[in-house]
């Protein structure tokens, strides 16, 4: 069911979408709750079509990079096409980023325009009204190199890089089908399948086990306004069993919830990504809706990676299962381990290789720098003897936030630069239902308090990145070499 | 102390419960304090996690985004809206 070979372009690709949506016989292909809101193919293209022709307004050059940053779950499935048909290619970031944020991923990426959801206090530019959208504002951009991408780009994907400097990942049409591809033959999925969206689509985990297959498979949607549990009780009383794409705070939210077992276990099959699953999580699910959350592991970079096949879905601790049909795996590394499974295995950063690796890193200012189809992730994993690949650890020392990543150079950076702040240490501190949140140590000058500093971040940094707990201390402990004593930090932190 | 208010320290406390604020005592929220986008310094995932609980703890089902910035704005609405579910049952 792969589509067919595609000409490398947005408009390419926005025709290979309405191609599959104006031949979709399906009245139910997207449906919205609450509400219910139903989308045919017709009406969903239709509504994309509109949108696209409210675009034509704008004099954007054929090309042109716009900066999204949209939050309603129904915006990217019509967003994207829309754009794709003008031959633009959009960036995409987290729809929920303050101002500020928003302004720096603008330096750093040089859009000629940014489409967002309407705010009062917004200057510049117009308003596009297409409901069911929200009211959208698209201004142009000015300032900086423009951003210099590969050719066949279609998409960029924009991640927190390791030095607090946002990354950019550009993404052809083939690389994004190809991703889609790759899940849909190892899940086995199908246009008779049903997916429950409950993860924003903007990231790659939803973007591709979601939205692709949607627009260019033909595989239904149910889409939640949010991972409400009654908006769950909907979905899940309306179909007999829907694919569930999660993370393990959906599952703990589900578990903590009143929705009934009989429920539960319609969420057929279930992955869990974004974070390790806590074992414990995946115990009480298959307990109480008798089936297993399989383990499910990607990067922004390369797409899905591994996937738990095993027939009980019950897999080792760290282990997130074997390749998915057309990925190859290895690890760089010349480190031997004995794992406690038996036998020895290379240990090393994971390298992914095959056709759903994205075209390269792009940045303003910079050349792009390209993957040629290969991949090595920040990831240190072994594989065992039947294949199976285990986690490890990072080489760098990120923050999993309930899945969503955040690199402690990013928050330090910005409380490094509030007032009264003389020094700053991040670190991530156990968080039972997030799995890690944000930590910050601070030796300040002036009388400043956690409050005041809370707040200044909250100005300027997502709300996931933002320390949800700050102590301050007249010195920052150091080891003997010099360095932040991150061990000492955290039984200070967790002694008060 | 009234039913209303009985129901409101119930809540409170209820609310530092569930979402572990373990700097946060429950006489220090203000009947008419917004929950989020307010001094609680609460985000999206405590949201989820207080919509989960108040329909376990009440019977509070919160079918949309809507509902939930309405019944979950501050400890009255909340509060307004359990008692007005218990006596309409």
């Amino acid at each position: 069911m792969f589509p067919r070979r595609i000409g490398e372009s947005p408009q390419a690709l926005f025709t290979l979408a309405a191609e599959h949506l104006k031949s979709s016989r399906k009245r139910d292909l997207l449906v919205f709750l609450p509400g219910p809101v139903l989308f045919s193919g017709p009406r969903l293209l239709a509504e994309i079509e509109r949108l696209a022709s409210s675009l034509t307004r704008f004099a954007l050059p054929h090309g042109a990079r716009i900066l999204l940053r949209l939050h309603h779950p129904l915006a990217l499935p019509v967003v994207l096409p829309a754009l794709w048909s003008r031959g633009f290619v959009p960036i995409l970031t987290e729809g929920n980023s303050p101002k500020s944020e928003r302004v720096r991923l603008a330096e750093y990426f040089a859009p000629d325009a940014l489409l967002e959801e309407s705010e009062e206090d917004m200057k510049g530019g117009e308003t596009l009204f297409v409901p069911p959208l929200p009211l959208l504002h698209l201004r142009p951009w000015e300032g900086g190199d423009r951003l210099s991408l590969p050719k066949r780009t279609i998409l960029v994907r924009t991640t927190s890089g390791s030095s607090g400097v946002p990354r950019g990942v550009a993404l052809s049409g083939s690389q994004a089908l190809a991703d889609a591809h790759n899940i849909i033959t190892s899940l086995r999925l199908s246009p008779a399948s049903r997916t429950l969206a409950a993860i924003p689509m903007g990231h790659a985990y939803g973007f591709s086990t979601l939205l692709t297959p949607l627009l260019f498979f033909g595989i239904p949607m149910i889409l939640l306004e949010r991972p409400l549990p009654e908006l769950f009780r909907k979905a899940l009383g309306r179909y007999p069993a829907l694919f569930f794409p999660g993370i393990p705070l959906l599952f703990q939210l589900l578990l903590s919830s009143s929705i009934r077992p009989r429920f539960l276990r319609k969420l057929h099959p279930c992955i869990s990504a974004g974070a390790a699953l806590p074992a414990h999580t995946a115990l009480r699910f298959r307990e109480r809706a008798a089936e297993p959350v399989r383990n499910f592991y990607g990067a922004s970079e390369c797409g899905a990676i591994t996937y738990d096949r095993s027939a009980a879905g019950a897999a080792p601790p760290g282990c997130v299962g074997t390749p998915l049909a057309g990925v190859r795996l290895s690890v760089a590394g010349r480190r031997w381990v004995t794992p406690s499974t038996g036998g020895e295995a290379p240990r090393g950063r994971i390298v992914v290789e095959g056709r759903a690796v994205a075209l390269g890193y792009v940045r303003a200012g910079v050349r792009p720098r390209p993957f040629h189809r290969k991949f090595l992730t920040g990831d240190l994993g072994r594989i065992d003897g039947s294949g199976r690949l285990f986690l490890e650890g990072r080489l760098d020392q990120m923050i999993n936030v309930g899945g969503r990543k955040v690199f402690p150079a990013e928050v330090e950076r910005v409380l490094g630069s509030a007032p009264g702040v003389r020094e700053v240490a991040i670190l991530g501190m156990p968080d039972p239902l997030r799995g890690e949140v944000v930590a910050a140590v601070v030796a300040c000058t002036g009388d400043v308090t956690p409050e005041d500093l809370i707040a200044f971040c909250r100005e300027r940094l997502a709300a996931y990145r933002v320390p949800r707990r700050i102590e301050i201390l007249p010195v920052i402990p150091r080891t003997a070499r010099g360095k932040v004593d991150t061990a000492r930090l955290r039984s200070l932190l967790a002694a008060r | 102390m009234s039913d209303t208010s009985a129901l409101k320290q119930e809540i409170k406390a209820f609310i530092v419960k569930r979402l572990r604020l373990t700097d946060v005592s429950p006489e220090s929220i203000g009947d008419a304090d917004p929950l989020f986008g307010g001094g609680l310094d609460l985000d999206s995932v405590d949201l989820l996690d207080l919509v989960v609980g108040v329909e376990r703890e009440y019977g509070v089902r919160i079918a949309s985004a809507a509902e939930g910035r309405e019944i979950l704005a501050s400890v009255n609405a909340l509060a307004e809206h359990i008692s007005r579910s218990r006596a309409s049952a």
